[in-house]
Parts: structure tokens; C-alpha cells; sequence
């Protein structure tokens, strides 16, 4: 059992290293096009497509591990003017929400995926790129972020300290 | 629905699920997602909305985000931040309250190479006030001007929540960027005369010490080694813009470049600052796109049920002068920032706002500069501005959130005092931008 939960957390840990990466390239990639296009030469033709795909990934790749990480903004008003059974009622009432809300758009962002993989859909920008491929790292995104919220759902971490003021 | 009933059901799910602590940017989702069910209807409305996140942030607009964060972080987590705050503290000589001028002149460095009002606002916190504190200064003295800089970064380029904004207003990003610099340096100065004139008036509040006099060799030699380089990467980054060479992304991933390229010549980039700086900037690029992915259908949903052209043609309707107008809406940014994060607060007011002032005959770019600064200084209202927490979590033990509050005041002051400003001659924020044309 701790062998999968030391693998899931390498996982979550690995993505957001994916996107931090694909942060990092990006910055080398726009600079060698500039420059290049700049020389008088020709540049890359894809840059600014892969730039704006890579946005996306790096979203939905770092998404889950910043829930794990509790670094996702959120305000403590109400949570901290009510007292500690309260708070953790509302606390795992929050996750149940947000569980509800990630795993809506996980099975509707899976079955977009499935529908643009069967129809053979294209994103049409300078590069043709299938749709399926792009819209992959929704459902997986928000089905890391579904577990995650189910974890301070069943009471293995609480969302929130008790301490006002916006967090982050 | 009437769209009064469409308009407040929208703003009161998103707040609802805000004030019940959940984090905003599904509270944004969750609002979304039941907004669709009733105005779309059934799952085809969830679908859409699927397609919008998926559209929100496949943007190229949005890529200076990440560039400018890992810019700034990488900034910090080299050594280069402290490098130069160290040659402008041999810079300033025996001035009196020089350890306040310090803060505003190296905290209007770093939030410009930053982006992160958070960011410098910590760094300086920390760094700062217990210098501060041992030679004698007042809290007003010392905790004031770290916050009033820590929110000159949104406002001096490069700001990661100009970005943000002119992608959501759909203006000219790189005009937006360039229209903050000289608002932004005007700021400072304002802050600089505050403080100025708190010496002037009560010379205790920041006790004179004996500084080690610095020759002018030595001070020749700092401004060429630790001083010009980092204004050269700004160079890069205002001055491509600005002269029109390269898009605000562009100019941003040479920003990026060029501060690890400066560390590297430094010899201080290591393996452990280049993955502290990139965590750090995957953390606020992922926490922003989350809710901006949410934001496209909420805008969307605004318009769709009515709601949006429903509150516009009701303001315009009701006569009041343009300038009645602007200050309700920034009156409305100010109460919103008591409880509510940047990002959400321009997400809420950006759908309705920016068609209002563009019926209002406002240059939206002026109006952008506008709201950057109600950003700011909701930044710092008491009682819940971010930065005076972030204050809270950096001061020494026995500071209180009163000695902040009144610390920021004054502070806050000059920012309202801009404002007037710039409604007065909207020139200050405007010229700079038509050198590029």
C-alpha cells in the first residue's frame, strides 16, 4: 500500500517537474525563434502553436500536485470564525464540492477526448495538430485533482488551518 | 431569468463557494458548471464548457506568465536580488531615513525584475525589518514602504497581472505593460517625498547612524557590476516592447534568458536555485491558469443569460458623469479586495467593467492602468489585503495587524493620490505608449 502511495506522489511530483520543463523550453524555444527570425533567417514554423499547447499542459500537469501542495488560492473567513468541528465539517465539505466539480469535468473532458479521437478532429493552427492529444491532459488533470480532493474528503489531510486570510 | 436574477445568481454561487473556503478557482468551476446547466442546459452546457478551458488558455497572450515568473524567481533563488540590493545600500550614502529610501529604490528594482508583489514583499519584509528595527526606526518606517512597493510590481512591467488583465480585457498587452512605467515611477517618487517628509516631521521615526563612507571609485565600480546588468535585462524587457521589436511574450522569454544568463556570469546558478526558481513559477503560473480557465464561460455565461448587457444598459441608463462612474467601479475594486484575491476580483468585475467604460468613451488602456492600480492598493486595504498577511507572516513577533494597518495608510495615500493623477492628464499613463507607432 505505501509502495502505491510513494508511486502516486512520484507521479504527481513527476508532472509538475513535466511543467516546469515544458515552462523552461518554452522560454529557450521563443528566444532561438526571435533571434533566428532576427539574423534574417528562417524560423521555426511552430513555435508559437507549441508555446500555446504547452500552457495548457503545463496547467492541467501541475494542477493536482499544487492541491496536494495546498497551493491553490482560496480565502479562510468563514473556516476560521467558526470553531474546529465546525471548520471540519466544512472543510470536507468544501473537498466534496470541489471532488464533485473535477470529476463532472473529468468524465466530460474524457468524453470530449474519446469523441475528437474517433472523429479524427484536428486543431487547426499552424501546425494540425489531432485534438485528442491536446484534450488528453484534461481528463487526466482533473482525475489527479478528483483523488486529491477525495484524500481531504476522507479525512487524510484537511484543506484548510483555521487562520484567516486569503492563502496560497 | 431577468437578467438582474441571472447576474446576481452568477456573482452569488462564485462568491458563496468563495466565502465557504473553496479554493477560487473551483468555486469559478463549480459556478460555471451550474451556470451552463441552467442557461445552456444539460450536459451540452458542460461540454461548452469544456471547450472554453480548453480555448482560455491555448492562448499565446497568456505565455509571459510563466516567462516573467520564472524571471523573478530565478532572480531571487540565484543570489542576484540580494547582490543588488547590497550595491544600492552602499549607493545611498548618510541619508536621513536611508534605510526606508533604501526599501522603495530596491523594491521598485525588484518588483520590476520580480513581477511578484508577494514575492518582494517577503524578501524585503525579512530582509529588512529587523535592520530596520535595530537601528531605531518606527514601524510606519519600516513596514509602510515594503508595502507600498510590493505593489509597485503590478504596476511597473514586467507584471504578470498586467498580463493577465489585458488578456481578460482583450487590450494591447504590450501597451497595457508599457502605459504602467511611468505611473509606476511616479509612485515611487511619491513614496519617496512620504517619506521625506515623516523624517522631516519627526526625526526619531528613523534615527541617523554612521554608515561606513563609501568611496567613488567603489561606487563607480558597483554601478557598472551590480547595477547596470539587471537594468539591462529590464532593458530587454520594457525596451523590445517599446520599441516595438518583439510581442510582451517574446520579450519576456528574452527576460528569462537573460537573468540566467546573468547568473550564470555571476557563477551563482546552481542546479538547486534553477529548480527552486522553476517550482516556484510552475506553483503561481498553474494556481492563475486554473482560474483563469474557469473564466471564459463565466464571461461567456454573463453574456449568454443577459446579465452582462442587462447591468451595462442599467449603468448607462442612469446618467451619472463618467467620472461618477469610474469611481463607483473603483470603489466596487476596493470593497472586493477586503476579501478577495487579485485574480478573482478582475475575473468578477473585467466582463462588466471594461464594456462599461468602453460605453463611457474611457481609452481602455488608461482604464486598464486604472484598475491595475485598484489592484494595488486593494493589495493593502485593511483588513484582508494579501500583502498585509504576507507582512504579518515576515515582521517581527511583536507587530501587530493595527501597527500594519497604519503602517500602510499613508502608503495607500499616494496610490489614491495617482489615481487623481492620472483621471486629470491621462497623458502620464498614454504617451509612452505611441513611441512604438
Amino acid at each position: 500500500m505505501r509502495l502505491i502511495e510513494t508511486a502516486y506522489v512520484r507521479l504527481l511530483q513527476g508532472l509538475a517537474a513535466v511543467a516546469g520543463v515544458i515552462m523552461g523550453a518554452t522560454a529557450v524555444m521563443i528566444v532561438f525563434d526571435v533571434t533566428v527570425r532576427n539574423l534574417g533567417f528562417q524560423p521555426p514554423p511552430h513555435t508559437l502553436t507549441f508555446t500555446e499547447y504547452g500552457l495548457l499542459y503545463v496547467t492541467m500537469l501541475g494542477a493536482p500536485w499544487l492541491v496536494r501542495t495546498k497551493g491553490h488560492v482560496y480565502i479562510e473567513l468563514v473556516t476560521a470564525a467558526v470553531g474546529p468541528r465546525v471548520r471540519a465539517v466544512m472543510s470536507r465539505l468544501v473537498a466534496l464540492l470541489c471532488l464533485v466539480v473535477c470529476a463532472t469535468l473529468c468524465y466530460y473532458a474524457a468524453g470530449s477526448t474519446w469523441i475528437d479521437f474517433q472523429r479524427g478532429d484536428m486543431d487547426i493552427r499552424s501546425y494540425d495538430m489531432p485534438r485528442w492529444i491536446l484534450m488528453a491532459c484534461m481528463p487526466l488533470g482533473f482525475g489527479l485533482m478528483s483523488v486529491e480532493f477525495a484524500r481531504y474528503l476522507l479525512g487524510f489531510d484537511s484543506l484548510h488551518t483555521g487562520e484567516a486570510g486569503i492563502h496560497e | 431569468m431577468h437578467w438582474v436574477e441571472a447576474a446576481a445568481l452568477m456573482i452569488g454561487l462564485v462568491l458563496v463557494f468563495m466565502g465557504l473556503g473553496m479554493p477560487v478557482a473551483f468555486a469559478f468551476l463549480a459556478a460555471d458548471i451550474i451556470g451552463a446547466l441552467i442557461f445552456i442546459g444539460g450536459g451540452a452546457g458542460i461540454v461548452q464548457l469544456v471547450s472554453n478551458a480548453f480555448s482560455s488558455v491555448t492562448t499565446f497572450a497568456l505565455a509571459p506568465v510563466p516567462l516573467f515568473l520564472i524571471m523573478g524567481e530565478l532572480f531571487f533563488h540565484t543570489g542576484l536580488a540580494r547582490r543588488m540590493f547590497d550595491a544600492i545600500d552602499s549607493l545611498l550614502g548618510r541619508l536621513p531615513g536611508r534605510l526606508s529610501f533604501l526599501t522603495v529604490a530596491s523594491g521598485t528594482s525588484f518588483a520590476t525584475l520580480s513581477g511578484s508583489s508577494m514575492a518582494s514583499t517577503a524578501l524585503l519584509g525579512s530582509l529588512m525589518i529587523p535592520e530596520m528595527t535595530r537601528r531605531g526606526y518606527k514601524k510606519l518606517m519600516s513596514i509602510g514602504p515594503i508595502l507600498g512597493t510590493g505593489g509597485l510590481a503590478m504596476l511597473i512591467p514586467p507584471s504578470a497581472l498586467a498580463v493577465l488583465l489585458g488578456t481578460l480585457a482583450r487590450i494591447d498587452i504590450g501597451a497595457l505593460l508599457i502605459a504602467g512605467v511611468v505611473p509606476g515611477l511616479i509612485l515611487a517618487l511619491l513614496y519617496a517625498i512620504l517619506i521625506l517628509v515623516i523624517v522631516k516631521l519627526d526625526p526619531s521615526a528613523a534615527p541617523q547612524y554612521d554608515v561606513e563612507p563609501v568611496p567613488w571609485s567603489r561606487r563607480i565600480r558597483l554601478i557598472i557590476t551590480d547595477v547596470l546588468p539587471m537594468g539591462f535585462v529590464v532593458f530587454l524587457v520594457i525596451g523590445l516592447i517599446l520599441l516595438g521589436w518583439a510581442t510582451p511574450s517574446e520579450a519576456a522569454a528574452f527576460g528569462a534568458v537573460g537573468v540566467l544568463l546573468l547568473a550564470a556570469a555571476y557563477r551563482c546558478l546552481t542546479w538547486e536555485a534553477l529548480v527552486k526558481s522553476l517550482n516556484g513559477a510552475v506553483r503561481v503560473t498553474v494556481m492563475a491558469f486554473m482560474i483563469i480557465l474557469g473564466s471564459s464561460t463565466f464571461s461567456q455565461l454573463l453574456a449568454y443569460s443577459g446579465a452582462s448587457s442587462g447591468m451595462i444598459g442599467w449603468a448607462t441608463g442612469i446618467e451619472a458623469s463618467p467620472l461618477a462612474m469610474l469611481l463607483v467601479m473603483f470603489a466596487v475594486l476596493l470593497v472586493l479586495g477586503m476579501f478577495m484575491d487579485q485574480l478573482s476580483m478582475m475575473l468578477l468585475t473585467v466582463p462588466i467593467f471594461f464594456p462599461l467604460a468602453e460605453a463611457m468613451g474611457f481609452d481602455l488602456i488608461w482604464f486598464g492602468v486604472i484598475i491595475l492600480l485598484a489592484l494595488e492598493i486593494s493589495f493593502t486595504t485593511p483588513p484582508f489585503g494579501l500583502l498585509l498577511f504576507v507582512m504579518k507572516g515576515v515582521a517581527p513577533p511583536d507587530t501587530t495587524m493595527t501597527d500594519i494597518y497604519k503602517a500602510a495608510l499613508p502608503f495607500i495615500g499616494c496610490s489614491i493620490l495617482l489615481v487623481g493623477l492620472l483621471i486629470l492628464e491621462p497623458e502620464i499613463a498614454l504617451f509612452l505608449t505611441r513611441i512604438g507607432d
